[in-house]
């Protein structure tokens, strides 16, 4: 018998409603791997509400600024030109090497099936972009993706001369999972098109090129998104130098 | 929502938040403080929020709050036996201790924590699934590549 763990949570905080308690304490007693496991559930929980911390200061919390529990930092030190992809980590944190840090909260809300939050680091200031960029060689262009849902997510950038390039590999992602990456962008002096790709299956490079076979001719500047792709949800910035 | 009725969500469900923020970070004072800022967050969150469901919303909070710190502090640095929970951390060869720390740091963050949470804290891969928003298959073909990877230490650990 599977029941969540969130369900085990609430019985232990006593915060399930009767008939939802009376039920699951059924289960639990023709179950007794899953009583056992409820009991270890429940033990962790109480543990945890010994010594609990005493609830932040709710005024005052809503200025953005660190709230004296997790202050982000990221990893972000010399990277060499071209192209660099950190799946991970550090980025969230905006901290190294964005100065100032952002002034927004963090997002928890997750509006659309692929939300997209993209920022220009030049000179160590990082600054909110919308989907058309002006930028110069040398810049650090950092995004952060997050689906909706589970599925792959890529990166492709598409110049203008026709030059495809992977940015992030197709890369597995939970539901409201955040992938970040970074590109210090070359010298490469014409327009780029960034496509960010959420599909139920991996799209790599050589889709993303079939794919571009049939849009040969359309402008940089009104191609949103990756042609024939069927059951994609994509998103997609025009980067100018 | 008004400071009291967090003030209240705070009292009803903070144990239960912290209860997982331990389960991924491995030590209380990193789970101390992804508590703080995942009710900081979902203070400035509150007009999102719709009312229902406040647990699964905290949790969620809580996960990404979590991984964020995990990401930061990589807290097996300091021994990796310790944060997978080895029965008895001193007794590991040094040699597995430095595979389990060069292991871990390969790993995606969400990959060292779902190994911890299966390993350390025997969750169900059901309910790994459910925390991380993904289906079951998923976690058990994740977990599989993992434990491959990883089976001298998981080894280690179940002997010692």
């Amino acid at each position: 018998m599977e029941v969540s763990r969130l369900t085990l949570e609430r019985w232990a905080l006593g915060d399930l409603p009767d008939g939802e308690r009376a039920s699951l304490e059924a289960e639990l007693a023709q179950d007794a791997e899953l009583a056992a496991h409820a009991q270890r559930v429940k033990a962790s929980v109480l543990a945890a509400a010994n010594d609990l911390p005493a609830a932040p200061t709710w005024a005052g919390a809503d200025d953005g600024a660190p709230a004296g529990g997790v202050v982000i930092e990221g990893p972000w030190g010399a990277r060499r030109i071209g192209l660099f992809v950190a799946a991970a980590a550090a980025l969230l944190a905006l901290g190294l090497g964005l100065r100032p840090p952002p002034a927004s909260p963090p997002d928890v809300a997750f509006r659309g099936a692929l939300d997209l939050q993209v920022q220009l680091v030049r000179g160590g200031n990082a600054s909110e972009q919308g989907m058309l960029i002006t930028a110069q060689a040398g810049d650090r262009l950092q995004y952060r993706v997050t689906p909706g849902q589970a599925g792959w997510i890529s990166v492709f950038d598409l110049q203008d001369d026709g030059v495809l390039s992977t940015w992030t590999a197709p890369r597995e992602v939970y539901a409201k999972q955040t992938v970040e990456g970074a590109v210090v962008l070359d010298d490469y002096a014409g327009s780029e098109r960034v496509f960010f790709v959420f599909a139920a299956e991996p799209i790599d490079e050589a889709a993303a090129k079939v794919a571009l076979e049939s849009a040969f001719d359309t402008p940089l500047a009104t191609l949103e998104g990756l042609p024939g792709l069927a059951g994609t949800t994509q998103r997609s910035l025009l980067l100018v130098k | 929502m008004t400071t009291l009725d967090f003030d209240a969500l705070y009292a009803d469900y903070a144990p239960a938040v912290r209860s997982r923020c331990r389960a991924i970070c491995g030590n209380v004072a990193d789970a101390d403080d992804a508590l703080q800022e995942t009710f900081i967050r979902a203070w400035r969150a509150r007009a999102r929020f719709d009312g229902r469901h406040p647990l699964a919303w905290l949790q969620v909070i809580g996960r990404n709050t979590s991984l964020e710190l995990l990401r930061k502090r990589r807290p097996w640095v300091d021994d990796p036996m310790v944060w997978l929970k080895a029965a008895d951390p001193t007794s590991v060869d040094p040699t597995h201790r430095a595979e389990a720390g060069r292991l871990l740091a390969e790993f995606a963050i969400e990959d060292a924590a779902m190994l911890r949470l299966r390993h350390a804290e025997g969750w169900r891969i059901h309910e790994i699934a459910e925390h991380f928003g993904t289906s079951q298959r998923s976690v058990r073909r994740r977990l599989e590549r993992l434990e491959k990877r990883a089976r001298a230490l998981l080894h280690v650990k179940e002997v010692a």
